[in-house]
């Protein structure tokens, strides 16, 4: 081994030297090389490098092989891969070159310290090639005489070299240059073959690091033809409906190649082809007539072509050819129904007759017209009637009866087989059972139970429920043999179908057997409106209307109704979907509740809105029996109010309506002067010992006080007008009374105006009650007498609560003023004033006396009439005049109680002395 | 004549070429001789069709369609005129297979001409080349038949012919050529189909025969 590496070593010196004679006359010298020079290493393997130093650098600076150190890519190899094989001579061995980096570069230390690089080379690393495997090849017709062929192969690894794949191929006698692959590693195309004689074909890759060749072929390309497809293709209609010719020129000679031929078609329109039974097309032609096909329909046709024998491969399919067949009979009659009116008339039926177009399989061709033929069955005896029609429908009004009817139709090849229809005078067969509906496939299926007869044909009739359309009917027939079938219609999903199946038997009908069915379900589209029908204290009756059939998108499987408190949780409860009425119970009362209603279908449920009430705060018959005792009791008590009244009716009369006594019968001078003696006051007698003096009371009525009464306080002016005008021109005044009466002036209290009627009617006294104002007691009762009957005026009674005024030292200062007598002058001035110009007259006089006084606006004419013509004035003139809407105010009634023993003492009036009005 | 022409030593090999096949056919050399037969039968067949697409479109390519102005030129004196159809007969392999050469040097001829003549690419160059090439390939068949025969096929020396300069002598020599190859491209293959179905009965007869053979040996057997 080391002879062998020295040799290599001694020839790469030789080689060397020689080289470096050549270049000695260059500037530069290399110190020494490596070798190999830029090897091309296989991955993986070993690789062992040589640095050799040239003899001459050995001599200028003792440079020698134990020296050199190797570095890859500037990272130093380690010294145990090294080798001195001389002293000019260092190697490097990599039992892996995987890790092999470059470049490798072969570097000495001079000096032992400083490196210096005497040589490089370049290791590219690599795979050899593989052996191409699955080589294959194909001849493509491009044209009549080109037949390029191409074949394609696995190339193997990736070989991180420069491969070259060719594709040698040769006869046996002859080699041909080698095809190579552009832009590829894979392919290659021959651009012509000869057919019939065997070729060898192989592929060769190669690179630095060697050669490998795939398997070898040998076979005659003729046999790997994808030959090009027929073309002019042509199809032409035969004489039969059922029949088309197709015709084609084929683009291989038939000296080169025998073709077989297969052929597909479909109706156009339809995207499944059919295909020729190739047995029939396995011989070479130009031409083949396709048949079974059907009348009247337009056929799309495409071809292709291969070898034989079937070695090779399929052309491919030609350009497709359309062709339409001949017309034909029509192949059946087309299905017919009917739809029956007899509302108009019960004697005749509006007869809907109705038939499907034929579908394009069984019209054959061009349906030209329909005939209709009606013939009567028994008892009925009419000849048959025709119908020509263009349109699919025709509608007779025909006798209560039965009629057998048919439909042909007929196109330009003839006339269909006919359809009959019997149409009975009613529907009197068996009808199926247990019909029943399933979605599948998106398309909705109708199931029934056949009935135990036979049963020529089915007709299900079908329409879509709405609120918004007319049930228009859909129908179609199917055979007696079936118990099921899809509805051959544009079914809508959420829609609502009424279905009906009708058993034809061969005699006449069964009836129909109905149900509804949805393609597909969905939540209701709205919730039902609920609203209360009643309320009451705890419980509602709430009410809905049921969803419209267009708003159900389903069958409505219940109804849930929510409610709920404001501040409670909600209740929910399921209510059957045919009610439309439910009562909620166990409310509480008086609360405001909030409802809402969902409506479920099958897909779920959708609510309604929202709907609040309040329950009520009493029950039923609670507020009747509260209020009926109440009423009750209180037409009791006015019952009793009204018996008592009725009872006590006298008193109440007298007083509402006091007596007002006639003043023409009034006497003063019957009593005044004789009844002293049963006056209490002592001096009565004293004062009127003649008896010629009677009492005068001075009623001053002031206009402008006037205002100062209420209407409450001029009714009992009122009443006395009323009074006045019964018995006018003869009833006396106050005035008169007055003065005929005792000289105690008799004023009652309103709160004793019965005592005093009392009094005035049955004693003739009055008496004198001084009230105090405002719970002021007065001291001192003053009692006078009058034989009057009269009562009492209340204005003279509340007089004590105009005098019981504030003014108490006003009280105290009590007037009783005589018309007779007085000054006319006195009378102009104010009450005080005159009542001062009285006083230091008459001021202990006048003590007990009490002065009524009646303020008006017309009270001064009065005053005036009474002061001025007193012997032609009356009291009923005063009266008169106080009556004429003026309000009668006693002004001032009080009574010194300290002079009450003095009055009559005190009393003498000046107007009497002054020979005023005297008593008859 | 061209028999007589050719060495004896050929000869020789031929014969001996002949004796091998006759002797020892092997089952293997059967069955690919059969097929190089079928292969050659096709390729005869294309190549008489080609022959005369070739011819006519030559005439019509180098405006010799005037007068059959061609087809009454003689014909050629290499390709024989008798039935070479027999394929599985060495020497008749052995004639077709030197016709082959001739062809094969006479179609390099006109194609140089026509280089000359046509731009590269031409169609015309397109279909002598591609003529050309079956020529070469129908010399393939017939030395693998003749080796499946065991038979070394005999290069024979072709002459040298004389150098044509004008050009129309160019054509109606290639004229010429290609009409004499149609014809025998036709006839062979004419005589081939006629062989062929005479095989094809023979063999049927043979097999009637073989069907018919024991019933009458049983025949015999009984009388």
């Amino acid at each position: 081994m080391f002879s062998g590496w020295n040799l290599v070593a001694h020839g790469l010196y030789l080689f060397l030297n020689i080289c470096s004679l050549e270049v000695s006359g260059g500037l530069v010298q290399s110190c020494g090389h490596i070798i190999p020079e830029s090897p091309v290493l296989a991955l993986g393997s070993n690789f062992t490098a040589l640095c050799i130093l040239n003899e001459s650098c050995l001599d200028f600076g003792n440079i020698y092989a134990n020296q050199i150190i190797w570095k890859t890519k500037n990272r130093l190899v380690p010294k145990e891969q090294y080798r001195e094989i001389n002293r000019t001579v260092s190697s490097v061995t990599f039992n892996d070159t995987t890790l092999l980096a470059t470049p490798l570069t072969c570097n000495i230390l001079a000096d032992g310290q400083i490196e210096q690089n005497i040589y490089g080379i370049t290791v590219t690393l690599g795979l050899p090639p593989e052996k191409p495997k699955n080589l294959s090849c194909i001849v493509h017709q491009v044209s009549k005489l080109r037949y390029p062929m191409t074949c394609t192969w696995n190339p193997g690894r990736h070989t991180f070299l420069d491969t070259h794949f060719r594709l040698k191929y040769r006869w046996p006698r002859e080699g041909f240059p080698d095809c190579i692959p552009k832009d590829v590693n894979n392919s290659c195309t021959i651009t012509d073959v000869q057919f019939f004689v065997n070729l060898e074909i192989w592929v060769e890759a190669a690179n630095a690091l060697g050669k490998a060749e795939s398997d070898r072929l040998v076979f005659d390309p003729i046999e790997i033809v994808k030959p090009l497809s027929p073309h002019n293709l042509s199809v032409n209609s035969g004489i039969l409906p059922t029949v088309l010719k197709l015709s084609w020129e084929n683009r291989i000679s038939a000296a080169v190649m025998k073709l077989k031929f297969n052929i597909r078609y479909r109706i156009i329109g339809e995207t499944n082809w059919m295909q020729v039974p190739p047995e029939d097309t396995a011989s070479p032609r130009t031409s083949f007539s396709v048949q079974g096909l059907r009348p009247y329909t337009e056929y799309v046709f495409s071809i292709c072509c291969m070898k034989e024998d079937g070695v090779g491969y399929w052309s491919d399919w030609s350009e497709e050819k359309s062709g339409v067949t001949t017309e034909d009979k029509p192949s059946k009659g087309p299905p017919i129904w009917r739809i029956i009116d007899a509302s108009h008339s019960p004697a005749f039926w509006t007869v809907h007759l109705m038939w499907k177009a034929l579908e394009p399989l069984e019209t054959n061709g061009v349906i030209l017209r329909y005939e209709v033929t009606v013939r009567a069955k028994s008892p009925l005896s009419h000849p048959p009637e025709k119908y020509n029609v263009n349109t699919t429908s025709l509608t007779l009004k025909l006798p209560n009866g039965t009629y057998e009817v048919t439909v042909i139709a007929h196109n330009k090849a003839g006339a269909s087989p006919s359809s009959v229809l019997l149409i009975p005078a009613r529907n009197s067969k068996a009808p199926v059972k247990n019909i029943r509906t399933l979605p599948k496939d998106g398309k909705l299926w109708v199931g029934w139970t056949a009935p135990n007869s036979y049963v020529l044909k089915y007709v299900i009739e079908w329409c879509l429920v709405s609120n918004s359309s007319d049930c228009v009917i859909e129908w179609q027939n199917e055979p007696g043999n079936v118990q099921g079938t899809y509805l051959k219609g544009d079914i809508k999903p959420f829609k609502c179908y009424l279905i009906t199946v009708y058993p034809l038997y061969a005699d006449g009908q069964g009836n129909g057997q109905s149900v509804k069915a949805y393609l597909q379900q969905d939540r209701p589209s709205k919730g039902p409106t609920v609203q209360t029908k009643k309320v009451g204290k705890a419980e509602a009756v709430l009410t809905w209307n049921h969803l419209t059939v267009d708003e159900q998108n389903g069958f409505i499987r219940s109804y849930t109704i929510f409610y709920k408190t404001v501040d409670g949780n909600e209740t929910a409860v399921t209510v059957d979907p045919s009610k439309t009425e439910y009562t909620l119970s166990s409310l509480a009362s008086d609360t405001l509740y909030t409802v809402r209603m969902m409506a479920y279908t099958d897909e779920g449920g959708r609510s309604g809105p929202d709907f609040t009430f309040t329950t009520q705060k009493f029950g039923k018959g609670e507020i009747e029996a509260i209020v009926v005792p109440v009423c009750l009791a209180f037409l009791l008590i006015v019952l009793l109010g009204v018996l008592f009244c009725f009872n006590k009716r006298d008193l109440i009369k007298k007083h509402i309506w006091p007596n007002v006594p006639d003043p023409s019968k009034s006497n003063i001078a019957q009593w005044s002067p004789q009844v002293p003696a049963k006056h209490n006051f002592s001096s009565k007698d004293q004062m009127y010992p003649e008896g010629s003096f009677t009492d005068v009371s001075v009623v001053e009525i002031e206009a402008d006080d006037k205002k100062s009464f209420s209407e409450q306080d001029l009714k009992p002016f009122d009443l006395l007008k009323k009074e006045k005008s019964t018995s006018e021109g003869h009833s006396s005044g106050i005035g008169g009374s007055s003065c005929m009466s005792s000289p105690r002036q008799s004023v009652s209290d309103s709160d004793e105006g019965e005592t005093t009627q009392n009094t005035s009617s049955t004693v003739q006294y009055s008496t004198v009650v001084l009230n105090g104002y405002k719970h002021q007691t007065p001291s001192v009762q003053v009692f006078s007498r009058s034989e009057s009957t009269q009562p009492l005026l209340d204005s003279e009674e509340r007089s004590e609560d105009h005098a019981g005024g504030n003014d108490s030292t006003t009280q105290r200062h009590q007037y009783f003023k005589q018309n007779c007598g007085q000054d006319e002058t006195n009378t102009a001035r104010p009450r005080f004033e005159r009542a001062k110009q009285i006083t230091p007259a008459n001021e202990e006089d006048l003590v007990g006396f009490a002065q009524l006084q009646i303020s008006g606006q017309n009270s001064q004419p009065l005053g005036l009439g009474l002061e001025k013509n007193i012997e032609e004035a009356t009291l009923s003139d005063v009266i008169q005049a106080s009556t004429e809407g003026q309000t009668v105010r006693p002004e001032t009634v009080e009574e010194n109680p300290a002079s009450a023993d003095e009055m009559p003492k005190s009393y003498l009036p000046q107007t009497v002395r002054q020979g005023g009005y005297m008593p008859q | 004549m061209r028999c007589n022409a050719r060495p004896l030593g050929v000869l020789a090999a031929v014969a001996k070429g002949l004796l091998i096949l006759c002797t020892v056919p092997t089952n293997a050399s059967r069955s690919s001789q059969a097929s190089y037969l079928q292969q050659t039968h096709s390729l005869v067949r294309h190549m008489a069709e080609d022959a005369q697409e070739l011819f006519a479109f030559y005439e019509s390519n180098q405006s010799l369609n005037v007068n059959n102005i061609c087809q009454s030129n003689k014909w050629v004196e290499w390709l024989p005129q008798w039935d070479v159809a027999d394929l599985q007969a060495p020497s008749a392999l052995q004639e077709l297979y030197g016709a082959m050469e001739h062809m094969h040097q006479a179609l390099q001829t006109i194609l140089q001409h026509q280089r000359d003549l046509n731009a590269p690419g031409a169609k015309l160059l397109q279909r002598l080349t591609s003529t050309h090439l079956k020529v070469r390939g129908l010399l393939n068949n017939i030395e693998a038949l003749l080796r499946a025969h065991g038979v070394v096929p005999v290069h024979i020396t072709l002459p040298e012919k004389p150098v044509v300069t004008k050009v129309f002598q160019q054509k109606l020599e290639g004229c010429k050529v290609l009409w004499s190859y149609s014809r025998f491209m036709s006839k062979l293959n004419a005589d081939l189909e006629a062989k062929g179905f005479r095989d094809c009965r023979e063999k049927r007869r043979q097999r009637r025969g073989s069907r018919r053979g024991p019933r009458a040996n049983k025949k015999v057997r009984r009388s």
